[in-house]
């Protein structure tokens, strides 16, 4: 009898966890994957990869943000964008580069950057880093992404600090 | 007892599953990893919000708020040979002077995708290259990257894109590199 319901009790939580608490039991390939594909066809974060001088991404520096000096005038990846703020704001690094780019960071600190800009040294993410756009991101989505930015190739590479609107 | 109760289970199940079945040969069926239950609703999501569409095709004011009033009509025609600005009027910078300006992704039909049919808009996104035949240059839409978009999503946006207001806006041609 004993025997009968531990079996009965293990095919009631392989059904509960396979059903009810599917989604929070999604396996790390299955967040990986989508992450992979959201990144690589749906949110590429183009923003954050420099040009090349033909206009294409430069592959090398996928993810690390804007070049340090960043060129006076090109592409915003590279030469930075204008914003009522910020005379020149620069995208950041996203590589998992522990010093210059996000490898410190914890899901909860991404997942609080891509819906409220509050990164987690306290900035404030000018909106011309879409979070107020990324705010309804899926909580599944946003984990996904992380699962997969975690994974890409660490580049060494400080972006330039803005220039404020005011700054003489 | 027992059996009868499970007779009566299985039954309702069986039945419950036919009625899904047919309720699906009517209606679309939604792939099983989306969150969205319908196309219009994952449209919406990948155009607002996971995909950013309006970043860049929502025209916005001086305060770089969006206009939503002029919401996904490109860049404003009366901006044509604005060199200097953000790229919401002055379009992106691209090599050797090049210019690339957001498009009317709006279902006007002259200046946006209103006469471009579900299956173009699919074989756009897939190729980058228009339904006239020109290939899209290499801009800040990145084509290598939305030509991996699952057909599904592609459609999504397009049934999505389909209901929003039409806005007439002939966006500036774009420059190409000199």
């Amino acid at each position: 009898m004993h025997r009968i319901s531990t079996f009965l009790a293990l095919v009631a939580t392989t059904f509960l966890s396979s059903s009810v608490f599917g989604a929070q039991l999604e396996s790390d390939a299955d967040l990986l994957a989508r992450g992979r594909y959201i990144a690589t066809a749906i949110q590429g974060c183009g923003c954050h990869t420099r040009e090349k001088p033909d206009g294409s991404k430069d592959e090398n520096w996928r993810y690390a943000g804007a070049p340090n000096p960043a060129p006076p005038a090109g592409p915003p990846p590279n030469a930075g964008w204008t914003t009522p703020r910020w005379k020149k704001i620069y995208a950041r690094n996203i590589t998992p580069d522990p010093d210059t780019g996000t490898g410190k960071w914890t899901e909860t600190n991404f997942i609080r950057a891509m819906r409220t800009g509050i990164t987690p040294d306290g900035r404030v993410l000018d909106p011309q880093m879409p979070w107020e756009s990324f705010q309804k991101i899926t909580d599944r989505d946003l984990k996904s992404l992380w699962a997969y930015l975690k994974t890409i190739k660490p580049v060494k590479s400080k972006s330039p600090d803005g220039i404020p609107a005011d700054a003489k | 007892m027992n059996a009868r109760i499970l007779k009566i289970f299985s039954a309702a199940a069986l039945s419950l599953a036919i009625a899904a079945c047919a309720l699906n040969s009517t209606q679309e069926t939604i792939p099983a990893d989306w969150e969205q239950a319908s196309y219009f609703e994952r449209g919406n999501y990948l155009v607002n919000h996971l995909g950013d569409c309006i970043g860049c095709h929502t025209p916005r004011d001086a305060n770089n708020q969006s206009e939503n009033s002029l919401y996904l009509s490109g860049v404003p025609a009366k901006y044509a040979g604005v060199k200097t600005g953000p790229s919401s009027v002055a379009g992106f910078p691209g090599p050797r002077g090049a210019r690339f300006y957001a498009k009317n992704l709006t279902p006007d039909p002259e200046t946006g995708i209103g006469k471009w049919t579900e299956d173009q808009f699919v074989k756009t996104f897939k190729s980058g290259i228009k339904p006239d035949g020109i290939k899209y240059a290499l801009t800040p839409m990145e084509w290598n990257i939305y030509g991996n978009m699952k057909e599904e999503d592609v459609r999504a946006i397009y049934r999505y894109l389909r209901t929003i207001k039409p806005i007439s806006n002939k966006v500036p041609a774009n420059i190409p590199p000199q």
